[in-house]
């Protein structure tokens, strides 16, 4: 289970990188809401990336 | 009864990890070069360029000269009085290139701004950020040093967990990418968003990666732990996605 959430933590991160190149191009195509939907969405992958390998309070 | 020197103390002294260097010797200006070039270069390609031309308030061309004058001070008292020094060529010639720009009004606009004269200033703003740093010089070797404390030298506590180079690669070419992306916006006054966005992104996505990286080796928190933790973040990233779902059908 722990080297399942391990993977999990990794493809966060590439799921975050993959939003927010999304966000990025969406500005460029003028599309300013889903620009915006991309990059919140990116921040918070990125936040569970880290959540989902070291969860705040570092319960155990 | 006198004590011995604290071989630790931070006063005025030649800096650490650097041999003595005579005065006027062509190592010292050479030392000195190093110090005044990339900033003189980024000065000249970012402060002076704009508001030395035509229209430049008065104001900001004598606070773009008290920049230059700061660096160059900076780089002489360097080998003497290394923190003071540092005070004046970095932080007094930042803050009064600053002070220029601010004062130059719209001679350094957006719309004025010629992206390759731009990119190079900002090359050369990097390069003088890393000549004002302290590395150890060509034949110097520390322990040599009479300030240097003895010692085994000290042992790596471990090696770096499988595929964490991987997941930095992976980070770092999706920040160069971002920042290509944001290079790519067309509209004026969206590009300095998509390049303050993608700058923001790049530095997130490769803390976190660097941080999933080195401590998937460490002392794990129990599965259920970890689950719980992200459950925030998951449920709200959930409630994003259908809503994401629910707006493309209705368009």
């Amino acid at each position: 289970m722990g080297r399942l959430l391990d993977a999990v933590s990794f493809a966060l991160v590439g799921g975050a990188a993959l939003a927010f190149a999304l966000g990025a191009a969406a500005i460029g195509e003028q599309r300013d809401l889903a620009a915006l939907y991309w990059l919140v969405v990116g921040g918070l992958v990125l936040r569970a990336a880290v959540q989902t390998l070291r969860p705040r309070g570092g319960a155990r | 009864m006198t004590r011995a020197p604290d071989p630790l103390a931070t006063t005025e002294r030649p800096e650490a990890g650097s041999p003595a260097v005579e005065p006027g010797s062509p190592r010292r200006w050479l030392r000195s070069a190093t110090l005044v070039l990339p900033g003189a270069y980024a000065w000249l390609t970012t402060v002076v360029v704009p508001v030395a031309g035509r229209g430049g308030p008065g104001a900001a061309r004598v606070a773009a000269g008290l920049g230059l004058g700061l660096l160059l001070l900076g780089a002489v008292m360097f080998a003497r009085r290394p923190r003071v020094a540092r005070a004046l060529g970095i932080h007094g010639f930042a803050g009064a290139s600053l002070l220029a720009w601010l004062l130059a009004g719209d001679a350094v606009s957006v719309a004025r701004l010629e992206p390759v004269r731009a990119a190079l200033g900002t090359v050369g703003w990097a390069l003088h950020a890393f000549s004002w740093g302290n590395v150890r010089e060509l034949g110097w070797i520390p322990e040599a040093d009479e300030r240097a404390i003895g010692a085994a030298p000290l042992q790596p506590r471990g090696s770096l967990p499988r595929g964490a180079y991987a997941l930095l690669g992976v980070a770092v070419a999706g920040a160069v990418g971002l920042v290509a992306l944001a290079w790519r916006v067309g509209r004026e006054e969206a590009a300095l968003l998509a390049h303050a966005a993608a700058t923001l992104a790049s530095v997130g996505l490769v803390t976190v990666a660097a941080r999933v990286a080195v401590e998937r080796g460490r002392e794990a928190a129990e599965p259920r732990a970890r689950l719980t933790g992200a459950a925030q973040e998951l449920a709200l990233l959930g409630a994003l996605g259908v809503a994401g779902v629910v707006w493309s059908l209705l368009r």
